[in-house]
């Protein structure tokens, strides 16, 4: 069998085992519009194994296999990105993301509240300042903080008008 | 038939005599990277803290004696994400280093690392609060009467709306990849359109940002990311200068840091769902923001290979403000590459350099 052939038969084969695998997939989801996403894979695995056919021809032993054979992993990669990329720039994934995320938070929500809840309760018990009150005092500080800059520049200002008096008097002292 | 095309015996010895010191080599860095971890030295550029204001920080770099262009440049970056130190990685590879030893009087505007006390920060207080505040400190030390701004990524849009505001305080604006037109913003504008994002849900659970959670993004972004960077990493194993400058790069971009709640709230609602920025839409401190009132010289640098600032999202503050002199460069690079790397201070920094250089004589 040529390479040529035996490139072929992989590639059907291959292209076999995707289109069942995403017709599962599409079937769990229960989704038939779900995007074809062996359409972007197909080119890459052709590429894939031109270049591996380039690079046993060139020979094993050969000084630039190691080279090729680290451009053909940058390749890869770079072609795995455009791949997912491609995938991931779709609306169907932004969806997809959203609602994962919108199940995560309904979940997380609900236990952080009853945590915070509680661990206020103990602090509480314990006669300790709570997480809040901390936060509360930090912010409360934050604002002193601006009214002392506010003031601060208040008096950078005086300071300034006051130096500026000084300069005029001097000046017109002297003439 | 297949032909093998064998080198020359000699030739071949030679490349894997190479090849076996190389893998020598990197199995002894790679051990010394696992076992033996340096921490990288980073920020040793001099600098003065020259005002804090909560947890943002306003530092000056260099000495007085090498200061030779009369507007001072306040660099804004972004706020949340990442850490500022990426502007001044280590001595050689460094963009503050190498802007303070071409003369200029820089200032760097670090937001700091936001907790849980400042959830209710905004957007709107940073430009009307934060950045009022730096700027006047600006240029009352270094008794000018305009700075150039220079903003970075998200550093951009806040310091465009300042200079939208103030433009008579703004001498220059140069925007280093900085989002203008979130409609092309790339997988962020698909992921966080509203239709899908659901900002509110997210801010009312979490109160705010979570680092994890930007982690998450930005790994999303660019799945293969790690793999590539590991991958170069162990090709050049063998290559003390690359293994430093992977250490202090790794380090950065393993340092993910939080958003004020409210801040995040309203730049992902207005920004990138609502997009008001460029449609002259955004109200600060009760003003709108108009950037149409920038009439400075501007410079926008865009990265061909950015995926997270598109080139062309950066580029739309070309043809938004009414400025006469403003250019626009697309440089070879991603994001990052702008700022940090052998590529930047090639590429980048002297272009950046030269076109502030030339405009900043005090008016």
């Amino acid at each position: 069998m040529s390479d040529g052939q035996m490139n072929q038969e992989l590639l059907s084969m291959w292209k076999r085992s995707m289109d069942q695998g995403i017709e599962v997939w599409q079937k769990l989801i229960g989704q038939p519009q779900t995007a074809d996403i062996s359409q972007f894979v197909r080119p890459l695995w052709g590429q894939s194994m031109d270049l591996w056919t380039q690079i046993l021809q060139q020979g094993a032993g050969s000084p630039d296999a190691i080279v090729q054979w680290k451009k053909f992993l940058d390749d890869s990669i770079e072609a795995w990105s455009k791949v997912l990329g491609q995938a991931m720039e779709t609306e169907g994934f932004a969806r997809a993301m959203g609602q994962f995320m919108d199940q995560y938070l309904n979940t997380v929500g609900p236990i952080r509240k009853s945590l915070q809840s509680s661990n206020e309760e103990f602090l509480k018990t314990m006669n300790l300042p709570s997480r809040k009150q901390v936060t509360d005092l930090a912010s409360h500080l934050v604002s002193l903080e601006d009214r002392l800059e506010a003031l601060e520049e208040r008096i950078e200002d005086l300071v300034d008008g006051i130096s500026l008096l000084e300069a005029l008097v001097k000046r017109g002292a002297s003439a | 038939m297949t032909r093998w095309n064998l080198p020359e015996a000699g030739e071949l010895t030679k490349t894997l005599q190479e090849e076996a010191i190389k893998n020598v080599q990197r199995f002894s860095r790679g051990m010394d990277l696992i076992y033996n971890p340096k921490e990288p030295q980073l920020g040793r550029t001099p600098k003065e803290l020259i005002h804090k204001k909560n947890k943002s920080a306003l530092y000056r770099y260099g000495h007085g004696s090498d200061r030779r262009h009369a507007v001072p440049i306040l660099m804004v970056p972004n706020l949340g994400i990442s850490r500022p130190y990426i502007f001044d990685l280590y001595p050689g590879s460094s963009f503050i280093e190498y802007i303070v030893q071409q003369g200029f009087d820089f200032y760097l505007l670090d937001w700091g690392v936001f907790g849980e006390e400042d959830n209710g920060l905004t957007f709107d207080e940073c430009v009307t609060k934060i950045l009022p505040v730096m700027a006047r400190k600006v240029l009352r030390t270094s008794h000018a009467r305009q700075l150039t701004l220079l903003g970075y990524c998200m550093g951009s849009p806040l310091g465009v709306c300042y200079a939208a505001l103030h433009p008579e305080q703004v001498k220059n604006f140069v925007n280093m990849a900085g989002p203008i037109d979130f409609k092309q913003a790339g997988l962020f504008t698909t992921w966080l359109d509203k239709r899908f994002f659901d900002i509110d849900k997210l801010v009312d659970t979490f109160g705010g940002m979570p680092a994890d959670m930007v982690r998450v993004g930005f790994k999303f972004l660019k799945p293969t990311m790690d793999l590539s960077t590991f991958t170069n990493l162990w090709w050049h194993l063998w290559d003390e200068k690359y293994v430093e400058g992977f250490v202090a790069l790794n380090k950065w971009a393993n340092e993910y840091t939080p958003f004020p709640g409210e801040f995040f709230r309203q730049w992902v609602k207005e920004f990138y769902q609502e997009n008001k920025l460029v449609k002259n839409e955004l109200i600060l401190g009760g003003r709108r923001v108009e950037l149409s009132r920038i009439r400075c010289p501007v410079l926008v640098v865009g990265a061909k290979q950015d995926y997270i600032v598109p080139p062309e999202c950066a580029r739309a503050l070309i043809d938004a403000v009414e400025s006469t002199d403003k250019e626009y460069i697309e440089l070879p690079g991603g994001h990052i590459s702008l700022i940090a790397g052998r590529g930047a201070k090639r590429n980048v920094w002297p272009k950046v350099s030269f076109w502030i250089a030339q405009r900043s004589q005090q008016g």
